[in-house]
């Protein structure tokens, strides 16, 4: 019987350290959803087409599906535009949360400055 | 038991509270585009301008002018991601036997700018996204070549009867900001 007021303290010092936690917890802003940078691989991907020859003639022939479909990324999706200085050639989604990976080029065998635009979502 | 029930209720409020409410408190999504990697476009565009170089010579009776549309063209590409893009460049061609220099300025404002041609030196007035030229009479073989503006400084070492290329390039964002020079 002595022991009935310490328990009874003993729990509500949890219930309010429960209830503090939740207040606190309210009171920081949360990622609901951890936010991975992926423009970082797909600047890579651009890159090692480019290194194999592969890139520059899609970007040419304004291939822009081709070179969608040539490119992979595991968990994501992704659509590619090619603008010249005058259009852009492809598919921008209607998404929120797209990453941009930008790759420029001169041209290939003449001079087109393009850029090459990776949509990720 | 009351404190247990109490506890149980505790537990019960807040599972519920957190469930009607969160829905509404979670932070929004932040932005449509998330900006691009500043270093990725850097390194992107310090490859291309010797490329560049190569197609405007090849494919081109003015190379000047391919060189100054593809700098604009780096610039209207680079304000769209939210860059800060500058640079200044040389184009140094041989004429018989003199040299024809010119400077690219595309730094975003105007500029004096000093050449000295191993001795000979002389200053030009280059308005930003303009491309002026100047050209130095006989100079020996190889001879140095010592680019001045505002408080830069840089000296080359180059030949009279090879076509060359040089630009100090600056990209910035949101405070970071990377150097570099091409030389081709």
């Amino acid at each position: 019987m002595k022991m009935k007021g310490v328990w009874r303290t003993i729990e509500s010092v949890i219930a309010i350290t429960i209830l503090m936690s939740f207040v606190l917890y309210l009171g920081n802003p949360v990622l609901l959803k951890e936010q991975v940078d992926p423009t970082s691989k797909g600047y890579e991907i651009l890159k090692i087409m480019d290194s194999n020859n592969e890139l520059r003639t899609f970007v040419e022939n304004k291939d822009w599906s081709s070179l969608n479909n040539k490119i992979h990324m595991h968990g994501y999706n992704h659509t590619v535009e090619i603008c010249n200085q005058t259009a852009c050639y492809g598919e921008y989604p209607n998404v929120e949360n797209i990453w941009v990976s930008s790759y420029i080029i001169s041209g290939h065998g003449k001079y087109e400055p393009c850029r090459i635009k990776l949509y990720i979502w | 038991m009351k404190g247990q029930f109490f506890l149980l209720t505790v537990f019960i409020l807040i599972a519920a509270f957190y469930i009607g409410i969160s829905p509404r408190i979670s932070p929004p999504i932040a932005v449509d585009q998330i900006p691009e990697s500043l270093d990725f476009i850097f390194d992107n565009v310090l490859n291309e301008y010797p490329r560049a170089v190569n197609l405007a010579m090849n494919t081109s009776k003015n190379t000047v002018n391919v060189l100054k549309n593809f700098s604009n063209f780096v610039k209207n590409s680079t304000d769209e991601m939210g860059l800060n893009f500058s640079i200044i460049w040389l184009f140094v061609k041989n004429e018989s036997e003199n040299v024809n220099i010119t400077v690219g300025n595309f730094l975003g404002y105007d500029t004096n700018v000093t050449l000295n041609v191993s001795g000979n030196v002389k200053h030009i007035y280059v308005q930003s996204g303009v491309a002026n030229s100047t050209l130095f009479v006989s100079p020996p073989s190889k001879f140095q070549l010592v680019l001045s503006f505002n408080t830069t400084e840089k000296n080359l070492l180059l030949e009279k009867h090879k076509v060359s290329f040089y630009g100090l390039m600056k990209m910035e964002k949101e405070g970071n900001s990377i150097n570099g020079e091409i030389k081709a």
